[in-house]
């Protein structure tokens, strides 16, 4: 007689009509923080991405979420949620949910909560860019081998400037697969640096010149403003608090810096099936690849708020001004009998030199560098045997095909510390 | 004649041993067959590992770096234990967590007036931080949070923060408080 089947570690047997049913649980090793993964959304019909735990400072980041997507992420996942590549008890695990049965009970669908990341919240990912066939060509090697293909561009408009349009009627090779993005990025509250200008055309000592003075000043960061997770298409341009467009004139107008940074964790691309109709909106059928941006927990920091110099470019220095901080100091820098492109250069390097543009950075262990220890090459040994040739170009293709990912290996990277944070 | 009996269906043939697949170990004891199906992946390990039994937190071994490279202690004793004593521990208070039912372990570094972490200085301090701040980069002491401790069905969940060894750097402005920097 045979002996009854027992089960053993990380397996679960259940019995049905057809016998017996062992399953197991997939493996899965240490994930780092920030790793992220969209989900197919059965009910609500949309893609959501949850988010290890990273933590700046110290603190998780709020992610803003309905009661209804947060109950759905905790109810019953047979059936609800739908992946292709996980199994339903491993969104069971991701979606251990800050809020209790009993919590919101009195709550509506549409409520919204705030809820810590590592409470792996749902993160709505709403606002997809298209890359490819039929958005913008800048779409990476990875998604290459994939089938995605770049946008054939023809010559429109005005031919003199060179304007480049998409000619998007085309129709797309066999085969072509469609891409979407959207961006998860970290929003970091703090006080910002604001800068008046005054100038009074008569008031110079020389013809053509004028008496210009600029007032340095504070904003404190918004009372509910928090740190949080957003989405959305992230822009080095926003990061960079002296953020001087072309149209930007700090003589003119009123500045203030952003009273916030931002740093890029992680951008879902959600890839189509093949021949899929252009503008088409993505569904269940589509595959989610994520890159990452960030790998470890971060530190941040602003500049120290330094005293202002009241300056006067003939008379140098002629005092300090108290800075009372909380969004009540004020200092004046005055450019006395400047010319107005000279005192634009001044104003814009004053703004430069006083930024409270704060900085993230990884705690590695390693310095100020943040730098892991490089991979040494190995230089190709010269042969003429051409088969052996041959055989090592074709390896080398390979490695560089495999090296087309998305992230990086083990340990990753970090993001360097900003030295002049360090004031001496 | 030769009668015979009617023809009788082929004996069914007896059922194929089972066979484990990929990644599936398969065994038989006296009790019967046991199937066993493939571990997690392995974790990472790192310094500054916080574990948490009851209401007691340990930490495992971590350098602070700066121009000597210093082990934080719990009291008296690193944080990793020596020779005469076992590893420390860190008494938690479940009544003095944030309303979030938050509570970090962290390392608090105390430099002397040179900056220096030498014998002489206060030994960096591995300590349980309750309706604090996790970090303080500037003043005279310098926190930097190792783990966060989460309350919740009256157990403690703990989900890591540090995963190297830290750097430390520290600076005194001619005008300001001392810096702290953990790198």
């Amino acid at each position: 007689m045979t002996p009854p089947l027992r089960i053993s570690h990380n397996t679960r047997m259940e019995q049905n009509q057809l016998g017996s049913n062992i399953s197991m649980s997939r493996p899965r090793g240490w994930r780092h923080p920030w790793f992220t993964e969209a989900k197919w959304m059965g009910k609500k019909k949309a893609w959501m991405a949850f988010v290890v735990a990273g933590f700046v400072n110290g603190t998780a980041p709020m992610v803003r979420a309905t009661v209804g997507d947060l109950k759905e992420a905790r109810g019953t996942f047979y059936g609800q949620l739908v992946d292709a590549r996980t199994g339903a008890a491993e969104i069971a695990q991701l979606a251990q949910l800050a809020i209790s049965e009993e919590d919101s009970s009195g709550l509506a669908d549409t409520d919204q909560a705030d809820v810590p990341l590592y409470q792996n919240p749902p993160i709505g990912l709403n606002t997809w860019r298209n890359i490819g066939w039929d958005g913008s060509p800048a779409v990476p090697l990875f998604f290459q081998d994939r089938g995605v293909n770049k946008p054939q561009a023809s010559v429109t408009g005005n031919a003199d400037t060179g304007v480049r349009a998409q000619a998007d009627k085309l129709v797309p090779p066999k085969g072509n697969r469609l891409l979407r993005a959207c961006d998860i990025f970290l929003h970091q509250p703090r006080t910002a640096l604001t800068s008046q200008i005054t100038v009074m055309p008569d008031g110079g000592m020389v013809t053509g010149m004028s008496a210009v003075t600029q007032t340095l000043g504070f904003r404190d960061a918004a009372d509910n403003d928090k740190l949080k997770i957003q989405t959305g298409t992230f822009s080095a341009f926003r990061q960079n608090a002296l953020n001087f467009s072309g149209a930007t004139n700090v003589m003119a107008s009123n500045y203030e810096e952003k009273n916030w940074d931002e740093a890029l964790i992680s951008t879902v691309y959600l890839l189509s099936p093949p021949d899929a109709p252009l503008d088409s909106e993505p569904d269940s059928t589509w595959q989610a690849f994520s890159k990452h941006t960030l790998f470890w927990n971060l530190l941040w920091a602003q500049p120290a708020v330094q005293p202002f110099f009241n300056m006067d470019i003939f008379r140098g220095i002629t005092g300090l001004v108290s800075v009372l901080g909380g969004g009540a100091g004020l200092g004046a820098v005055n450019f006395i009998a400047a010319s107005i492109n000279d005192a634009t250069q001044g104003a814009y390097n004053i703004l430069a030199a006083q930024s409270l543009s704060g900085s993230f950075w990884t705690p590695t262990g390693g310095g100020s560098t943040s730098a892991y220890p490089a991979t040494a090459a190995t230089p190709a040994k010269p042969t003429l045997d051409k088969a052996a040739k041959s055989s090592a170009a074709a390896a080398a293709e390979a490695t560089a095909k495999l090296n087309r990912r998305l992230d990086p290996a083990f340990p990753f990277e970090g993001q360097k510390f900003n030295l002049s944070l360090i004031k001496l | 004649m030769i009668s015979r009996p009617p023809a009788q269906p082929p004996a069914p043939a007896p059922a194929p041993p089972m066979r484990p697949g990929a990644n599936v170990l398969m065994g038989r004891n006296p009790l019967g067959f046991w199937v066993e199906g493939p571990r997690g992946g392995a974790d990472f390990s790192h310094p500054f590992t916080v574990m948490v039994s009851g209401e007691m937190a340990r930490v495992s071994k971590g350098l602070l770096i700066a121009k000597i490279s210093v082990e934080p202690v719990i009291g008296k004793v690193p944080i990793g234990g020596d020779d005469k004593n076992p590893q420390p521990e860190i008494k938690l208070n479940a009544g003095l967590v944030d309303d979030l039912g938050q509570s970090w372990i962290c390392v608090e570094v105390t430099p002397d007036k040179d900056g220096k972490l030498d014998a002489k200085a206060k030994k960096p301090q591995v300590v349980a931080v309750q309706r604090n701040h996790p970090i303080a980069l500037t003043g005279e002491t310098g926190r930097k949070p190792l783990a966060l401790l989460l309350r919740k069905n009256d157990r403690w969940q703990v989900f890591q923060i540090a995963m190297f060894h830290l750097s430390y750097v520290t600076s005194q402005p001619a005008k300001g408080p001392r810096q702290h920097f953990f790198l």
